[in-house]
């Protein structure tokens, strides 16, 4: 039942994906990539992190793809419904990705993984939170320093010239 | 669905998918949709091999600092 389950939300994932990659229009190629990122949120919970699926839902659907969104309305012209657009270099394009595809599914077929089961972790929002306290702490500081450098910047960006 | 290679496959397809979409596409936002098609691809990556790979959850961090970036 698990299996089945599991199987559909990769099916899920990957239609909605092609559909992203290969609609005409770009609110559609949106409203696919919302069923994409829940289809990946499903496979957080298969992989036993709750907290990351969570955290895929909020950000990602609740932040990204609401920018998106607006992104979409906001540079287009509201009163054209249909906003079309198309793909060039169809040709070059599907033959490196489909060779990229054909690389990759090869040399994960050929290696010998190395394969431990961990037993599921009892509480991992605890264990994220310490291990970003202590072992990874310096990178977590650049991270917000990165953020405010963002900050500054957007303010920069948005000020009126005097 | 125990599987570490099953993850990776899928993973792998994703990937191509927004390698195909950030090729292709004209529109600025559409390329940027094929970038969060990669994101993804490379956080079920990191995820996966957290709970396969015999270690702590450092992948989940990973993730954690994927997504941080990736809304920049």
């Amino acid at each position: 039942m698990s299996e089945f389950a599991f199987w559909m939300v990769a099916a899920l994932t990957i239609i909605s994906a092609g559909l992203v990659v290969f609609s005409g229009q770009l609110i559609y190629s949106a409203v696919a990539l919302l069923f994409t990122l829940l289809g990946v949120a499903g496979l957080y919970v298969f992989l036993w992190a709750d907290f990351m699926a969570g955290v895929q839902v909020m950000v990602y659907i609740g932040g990204i793809l609401v920018l998106i969104v607006f992104g979409i309305m906001l540079t287009h012209k509201i009163v054209s419904v249909k906003i079309s657009q198309t793909n060039v270099q169809r040709r070059i394009g599907g033959f490196a990705a489909g060779l990229f595809l054909v690389i990759l599914i090869s040399a994960m077929g050929s290696a010998s993984w190395f394969m431990e089961v961990t037993p599921e972790p009892v509480e991992t929002v605890r264990t994220i939170g310490i291990l970003l306290m202590t072992k990874y702490l310096l990178p977590f500081e650049a991270a917000s320093l990165l953020l405010l450098g963002a900050l500054i910047g957007a303010a920069m960006l948005s000020r009126k010239e005097n | 669905m125990d599987q570490l290679t099953n993850y990776l496959f899928i993973s792998a397809i994703l990937f191509s998918l927004g390698l195909f979409g950030v090729m292709t596409r004209r529109n600025g936002i559409a390329v940027l949709m094929g970038v969060e098609l990669i994101l993804n691809a490379a956080n079920i990556n990191f995820v996966a091999f957290s709970r396969f790979g015999g270690m702590d959850l450092s992948g989940h961090i990973f993730f954690t600092f994927c997504h941080c970036l990736s809304c920049r």
